[in-house]
């Protein structure tokens, strides 16, 4: 009888454990921005995108790419979101494309990729079939390349 | 002068409005193509709240038409990037603030609609102005390369001709759109340019400037002026030719000084009003030339060599002494070679060509009706002095003197057969 007793009991804990861990998602969702922003930073380094209600300070961005985070007046990044919400930030002279996620009242460093050796001259960045294009305006006769979280889809170097 | 300084920026826009698509780099970003469209959203947003006139709230009409038209590609980006509103809104939007500005100037309905009409009439006319240049280009160049192939092949005189005849109804009918197209613009304005304001002048200018309108006209000269460098032409071409720079030249008489006014400012384009009229006096002489010219080969080319000649007196004159000279037999040659000369002169020069060159010369004011006469009358006389007399005309001439003879005779008779009262 104990025997049973216990069995039983063991099997209501699991079940009321699996029951307190299920999750709901919903799916598919879309977090993609149509158009890419321009932001510039305030003097504390802080950008704000007004339509999507984001803000966060780019002086560690700055720093990771330029190893300078003082002269941040002339700097400005372009700023876009892509399907899954991970948002990609570049900008003029970068060489590197940050591809950031959403964490608790931060975004987290997911992925930099390298997209060029010399520095972007005039990059845009565009929604374009689930991925992110990135062109140079100023270099047309540069291939557009295609970028995900994992990286280089599409063009560039891999 | 307010309204001169707060035009010049509008006029800049109005002038660079159409060209901005053609500067645009092939690679575009989306959020560049958001951004210029924006931009263009406020332009005009400025350019109406600014409208004094039915003629300025016409054309910021048809440049939100434009807007739409080159934006419809890019509908889907702009709806979900244009926020809070989309593409559609944004240009109800901008037509709902021209019809509040329409009302607040107390532009009427009535003349806002003619003077649409107008502008509509102007856009597609110069459409089709810019689709024949096209075609004539193309036309001119095959004319072109078929007269050089028409030395080695005669199959290729057919082809040439067809050429010549379509790029001809061609020409003639730019010829006739650019100057309907500015008769559009002008009615436009229904007033004469010396009582026009300078706002209105100006306005007037980039409008002009927009359907290329000075440079379609030295163009269409020009076209004209190359399509008589071709050969094969005939007659009829060149009494057409003649025609069409005489109405051309009228209109140009009509338009010219107007243009010319509006122009005033603009040292280039006032000098180019000055070219219009040389080239028109080019095309004048060349039409000219090539008349004389084709003439005289028509006439060396079949073994008759006259002396040159240049305008229709001379031919007249020319003409009228080589066939006086037949007729004279000056050379006194036998009669079957001058008999031969005659007939070679029918069958090669009159009967195909110069029959039907005479009423078309008189036609173009190149020769008179007297001179024609003349022409027809001296070579009538020519064919009579070496066609010898048929034996009918003995025979009649036999016939009326037997007939007079026995007449006289009968008469004679019965006078003598009266008796006398004495």
């Amino acid at each position: 009888m104990p025997k049973y007793f216990c069995s039983g009991a063991v099997l209501l804990l699991l079940l009321s454990f699996s029951v307190g861990c299920s999750t709901v998602t919903l799916k598919p969702a879309d977090f993609a921005w149509p158009v890419e922003v321009v932001l510039k930073p305030d003097t504390n380094g802080f950008v704000k995108e007004s339509r999507f209600q984001v803000s966060f300070n780019i002086k560690p961005l700055l720093f990771e790419e330029f190893k300078d985070s003082v002269n941040i007046a002339d700097r400005s990044i372009r700023l876009i979101r892509d399907l899954r919400g991970y948002y990609f930030i570049t900008g003029k002279a970068f060489k590197h494309v940050y591809v950031f996620g959403q964490a608790d009242a931060s975004l987290k460093l997911e992925k930099k990729i390298l997209v060029s050796e010399k520095g972007l001259e005039a990059p845009a960045l565009n929604q374009k079939n689930q991925l992110i294009e990135l062109i140079d305006e100023k270099n047309s006769s540069v291939a557009p390349v295609y970028l995900s979280k994992e990286g280089i889809q599409e063009g560039g170097k891999k | 002068m307010n309204k001169r300084k707060d035009s010049f920026p509008k006029l800049l826009f109005l002038v660079s409005f159409l060209f901005v698509s053609v500067t645009n780099a092939q690679v575009r970003s989306d959020r560049a193509i958001v951004d210029q469209f924006e931009k263009k959203v406020k332009d005009i947003t400025h350019l109406i709240d600014g409208a004094q006139t039915a003629q300025e709230c016409v054309e910021i009409s048809s440049m939100i038409d434009e807007l739409e038209k080159e934006n419809m590609e890019q509908k889907e980006l702009l709806d979900k990037a244009l926020y809070p509103d989309d593409f559609k809104t944004t240009l109800v939007n901008l037509r709902g603030r021209l019809t509040i500005r329409q009302k607040d100037i107390g532009v009427i309905e009535s003349q806002f609609q003619r003077i649409m009409e107008l502008e509509l009439q102007v856009r597609e006319l110069a459409g089709v102005i810019d689709s024949l240049s096209q075609q004539n280009d193309q036309l001119l160049k095959a004319a072109k390369a078929l007269t050089a192939s028409v030395a080695i092949s005669s199959a290729a005189v057919d082809s040439l001709n067809k050429v010549i005849a379509r790029l001809r109804q061609n020409l003639q009918e730019r010829d006739k759109l650019i100057f309907a197209l500015l008769d559009s613009v002008f009615l436009q304005y229904d007033k004469d340019v010396a009582t026009m304001s300078d706002v209105e002048k100006q306005r007037l200018y980039g409008k002009l400037e927009r359907r290329n309108v000075l440079t379609n006209i030295k163009k269409s000269i020009i076209d004209n002026i190359q399509f008589l460098e071709t050969t094969n032409l005939t007659p009829a071409d060149y009494v057409e030719m003649s025609r069409q720079q005489s109405e051309f030249k009228k209109q140009w008489e009509a338009f010219g000084p107007k243009l010319a006014k509006i122009y005033i400012a603009d040292k280039k384009r006032k000098s180019e009003t000055t070219v219009v009229d040389s080239l028109l006096l080019t095309w004048g002489q060349k039409v000219q030339e090539g008349t004389w010219k084709s003439l005289a080969t028509l006439f060396s080319d079949n073994g008759f060599p006259l002396t040159s000649f240049a305008s229709g007196d001379e031919f007249t004159i020319v003409l009228t002494n080589y066939i006086n000279e037949e007729i004279k037999n000056t050379k006194q040659e036998p009669e079957n070679i001058r008999s031969k000369r005659y007939s070679d002169f029918e069958e090669k020069i009159w009967n195909p060509s110069l029959k039907s060159w005479l009423p078309a010369l008189v036609e173009s004011g190149k020769l008179t009706e007297e001179q024609k006469v003349g022409i027809e009358k001296k070579i009538a006389e020519w064919r009579s002095s070496v066609t010898p007399t048929s034996w009918v005309v003995y025979v009649i001439v036999a016939l009326v003197l037997v007939i007079l003879v026995i007449t006289l005779v009968r008469f004679a008779a019965s006078r003598k057969k009266e008796p006398t009262n004495e």
